[in-house]
């Protein structure tokens, strides 16, 4: 093996996660490459040095600081009124397509539905002949009336305009 | 003791003490994870509670295909790279703050010591050696190194190769030997 193939196995030897022949071979060129030596030593050092980083605690109450705003977040996502509406308004296809069958459901109900205008003119005209009539009698009551200062009339004139003045 | 797994299945089905006492288990991994991308420890707490928020919130889409743990640092890594990338893109945060916030506990009362001194002064040295690590180096390093995952794991976080892991890790610890040269004894130099 290469040097450089060797340097690139010597972080999984120091982690002793090398096979067995792997190991073999990197104990037997260590032996005999200072240049490789030196970088294990130095690799070694760096791991050591890298330690000096070291850790924090965490504070006591994160899982109960967690679960408040866990229930904080899941208030928020919950929308209000407000909130509903707003994502009825972002939901354009969703309003399009209620819009449509809106539509159509009117334009379906105006073809199909029963014809009721003859319906209305007839209650009309019924109640218009109604009124006439009443005019009509309430003329001929007048006309009598006026007409009666020109004598007597026979009171027992029939139907067929037999009788009358004497 | 339930595995990681049958916890989070338990999380699914809607049992919150599962998911405390997995938060139990990892919650101080993942803060050290976390506050190792930004030497931050106030917004290390933060951003560690974002991202168990974020497992929680898709624990209904939980399938146990993976190891929990990768998944758990699989999220852990894009939030805390996502803060980074925010971070050096508004450089809101001074030199000033980040030495303010170092995360040690210090007593101001107690004559501060050489070695806390050289501890402090060795961690923000690390630290910006770390950042001028390429994304994927750092993040291979951090988790094998600090995590103790394995390259296995870490092929899965990273969604790589095992064989580019260990190209990464070793690419990393050459940089990282360079930067940090003048703290390193042995003489030597690391080609990259």
């Amino acid at each position: 093996m290469e040097c450089n193939d060797i340097k690139e196995l010597l972080t999984q030897h120091s982690l002793d996660d090398l096979g067995q022949v792997e190991k073999v071979g990197v104990e037997r060129h260590l032996e005999e490459c200072n240049e490789c030596k030196v970088y294990l030593s130095q690799s070694q050092e760096l791991w050591s040095l890298l330690d000096t980083w070291g850790e924090i605690e965490p504070e006591g109450k994160f899982i109960s600081n967690f679960w408040d705003k866990a229930s904080i977040e899941e208030m928020k996502l919950q929308p209000g009124f407000l909130g509903r509406l707003r994502n009825i308004k972002s939901n354009w296809s969703l309003a399009g397509a209620m819009a449509s069958i809106f539509l159509v459901s009117i334009l379906t109900f105006a073809v199909f539905s029963p014809d009721t205008t003859n319906t209305l003119f007839k209650s009309a005209d019924e109640q218009d002949e109604l009124i006439l009539l009443e005019l009509d009698n309430a003329l001929s009551r007048e006309t009598a009336d006026v007409l009666s200062i020109y004598g007597p009339w026979d009171s027992t004139l029939d139907v067929n305009g037999n009788g009358g003045m004497n | 003791m339930e595995s990681d797994i049958e916890l989070m299945l338990r999380t699914k089905a809607g049992d919150d003490s599962a998911y405390s006492e997995l938060m139990r288990r990892h919650y101080k991994g993942v803060l050290n994870y976390v506050y190792r991308f930004t030497n931050l420890r106030e917004n290390s707490e933060d951003l560690t509670q974002e991202v168990f928020l974020r497992v929680y919130r898709s624990a209904k889409q939980y399938k146990p295909e993976a190891k929990f743990t990768t998944w758990l640092y699989k999220i852990a890594t894009n939030v805390s790279l996502t803060y980074v990338k925010k971070k050096n893109k508004d450089k809101n945060v001074s030199l000033d703050e980040m030495n303010e916030n170092t995360g040690e506990v210090e007593d101001s009362s107690v004559e501060i010591s050489d070695d806390i001194i050289y501890r402090n002064e060795m961690k923000n040295v690390i630290f910006s050696a770390m950042e001028s690590l390429p994304e994927r180096e750092k993040v291979a390093i951090m988790l094998c190194k600090y995590e103790g995952l394995s390259y296995e794991e870490t092929a899965n976080v990273l969604e790589c190769t095992v064989g580019a892991v260990k190209a990464y890790v070793h690419r990393g610890r050459m940089k990282l030997a360079n930067k940090l040269k003048p703290y390193l004894t042995e003489e030597g130099e690391y080609g990259v």
